[in-house]
């Protein structure tokens, strides 16, 4: 398997942000997502980052996860580092290096955005790994079911987005699988990247010839299940907001005020 | 002796909470020329096994030795084991990207490398094993072809390769009586080639398993039996246990096995074991 597979994959647990109801966490995150814009100082985002550091020893998250969850952004974070460094003037200067200069406001400046990327990525990944692909394909489709009335197929579009992310897993091991299948025939998928590009039609072809079966096999089972396109649907789980979800939306909504209020 | 493991191990997903140890320390041996079936329920790690044994998966722990000299995993050597070693794959038609048979069949020996002139014989060669020599066919698609013909084609993809060791897996799967019929005429045709190495795994002990002269039976993770089909097959009790169900015919003989008749424990079609009973039937009538 891909270790990269583990980027924002579900954790099956019981903590309390599990427990948590998805809606209220779609919420939370919105929620924080707008203080995480709105802190302007260091002891704000510091403060911000150690309330998610928190949250997540509170999961039990292995490290590992986190950290093979924060390697994607290494590039950007590189890059937005070289950018904010190099081009943000002001201040003292730090660093010369020839033509270039590193100034004190860029390194702040740069610093200040690096923090921010990680916590937007922390946030992300807090809701992903404590929520299954199901409960918030749900918890989408109840703040779309409005736009239904406008015609909107939101129950059809929270359908595609569960069956869609319900076959991740399954198309990454088949394609696993496929590469295994045509090494076996003595295919050479090692090499730099033009090489491999030219090499993907042994991949490629049996993947979507695959995945059109499965699509055409999972239509004809969902139709005899009675699935139809427009219908309404209940649901055998319907899933309750509790008071401590209640609790933790009231904090999260006091949290944005204090830091409008006390211009963090 | 072939292909030879030493405490063979693999875990998927290592160091994670997904990880799965699918083979714990696995000892087997390989012989040359021989006709192996590797017998076990699904999730006991036969599929894993074949694929260390193909060489597309690393051991965690152990070691795979090759004619006595034990498996590095550098390039240039897994090219030639993967010459040598021809996988087949669960459900190998669902491999086929190209537009024409001609070019499926191809597709292995190009990969290393031969010229034009040896590809094209080494396709003609492949397909007439496999019986689909029809040169109408070369230029069909291969998704033309009908399920037995695509299960046989995938076959002749892999043996283009000519390779001395064919490893199969679950090759009767999905096929109808005639499909498997030609499939078991085919296995038994390679393996009667001097030095040409058969291994197949199955869940079932069916007429494919019949073949073998040798048996493996892994049973999650772990190898729990081997040996000849005797030996095998006067353990039933146990392969039994671990859901390796015996069929009917064979039920039978063992009951008249225990019965005190003379008949020797190995697995039987329908067919032989008539053939045994009348024999048999013949010598008691006649004294």
């Amino acid at each position: 398997m891909n270790h990269s597979v583990t980027l924002g994959r579900y954790l099956p647990g019981s903590s309390f942000l599990h427990r948590l109801s998805p809606r209220i966490k779609l919420l939370v995150l919105l929620l924080f997502l707008v203080i995480l814009f709105m802190l302007q100082t260091f002891a704000g985002l510091g403060l911000l980052l150690i309330l998610l550091l928190v949250a997540v020893a509170t999961v039990r998250i292995p490290f590992r996860y986190l950290v093979g969850g924060l390697r994607p952004i290494v590039y950007i974070v590189i890059f937005t580092a070289v950018l904010y460094f190099f081009f943000t003037k002001g201040g003292v200067v730090l660093l010369r290096l020839g033509t270039l200069t590193i100034e004190q406001e860029g390194v702040s400046a740069g610093l200040f955005m690096i923090a921010r990327l990680v916590g937007l990525v922390l946030m992300s990944l807090l809701l992903t790994l404590t929520t299954s692909p199901l409960d918030l394909a749900q918890g989408m489709e109840y703040f779309m079911r409005p736009l239904g009335r406008l015609g909107f197929p939101a129950g059809e579009i929270a359908v595609i987005m569960s069956i869609a992310l319900r076959f991740i897993p399954t198309i990454a091991e088949e394609s696993q699988r496929l590469l295994r299948a045509q090494q076996a025939r003595g295919a050479d998928f090692e090499g730099g990247f033009f090489s491999r590009a030219r090499k993907f039609a042994p991949l490629m072809v049996p993947l979507f010839i695959g995945a059109f079966r499965r699509a055409d096999e999972l239509a004809l089972a969902m139709e005899a299940r009675g699935y139809r396109v427009g219908a309404a649907r209940t649901r055998m789980h319907e899933e309750k907001i509790r008071a401590a979800d209640w609790a933790v939306l009231l904090l999260a909504g006091a949290a944005l005020a204090a830091v409008v209020l006390t211009g963090l | 002796m072939l292909i030879c493991t030493k405490k063979l191990s693999y875990t998927y997903m290592p160091g994670t909470s997904f990880k799965v140890e699918a083979l714990r320390e696995i000892d087997l041996s390989i012989d040359r020329g021989s006709f192996t079936v590797l017998l076990g329920p699904s999730g006991s790690g036969k599929s894993t096994l074949l694929q260390l044994l193909g060489g597309l998966l690393r051991p965690t722990e152990g070691a795979i030795f090759i004619d006595g000299r034990r498996l590095q995993y550098r390039r240039r050597e897994l090219r030639e084991l993967r010459r040598r070693v021809g996988l087949v794959f669960q459900e190998p038609e669902r491999q086929f990207f190209c537009e024409t048979l001609y070019d499926e069949i191809a597709f292995a020996p190009r990969n290393f490398a031969l010229p034009p002139g040896t590809v094209k014989e080494r396709v003609e060669q492949a397909l007439q094993q496999v019986g689909l020599d029809d040169p109408a066919l070369l230029q069909r698609s291969p998704f033309q072809l009908s399920a037995g013909q695509q299960r046989l084609a995938a076959i002749a993809a892999v043996l283009a390769m000519q390779p001395r060791l064919l490893l199969l897996d679950e090759p009767t799967a999905g096929l109808d009586q005639a499909g498997q019929r030609k499939l078991f005429a085919l296995l038994q045709q390679l393996n009667r080639r001097p030095g040409f190495t058969v291994v197949v795994v199955t869940h079932r002990l069916d007429r494919v398993a019949s073949l073998a002269d040798y048996y493996l039976v892994l049973d999650r993770g772990g190898l729990l039996m081997e040996g000849s089909p005797g030996e095998i097959f006067s353990r039933a009790e146990e392969l039994h246990r671990c859901g390796l169900s015996l069929p009917p015919v064979m039920l039978l003989m063992h009951e008249l096995i225990a019965a005190g008749l003379p008949f020797s424990p190995v697995l039987y079609s329908i067919e032989e074991a008539r053939r045994e009973i009348n024999a048999w039937r013949k010598k008691v009538a006649r004294p």
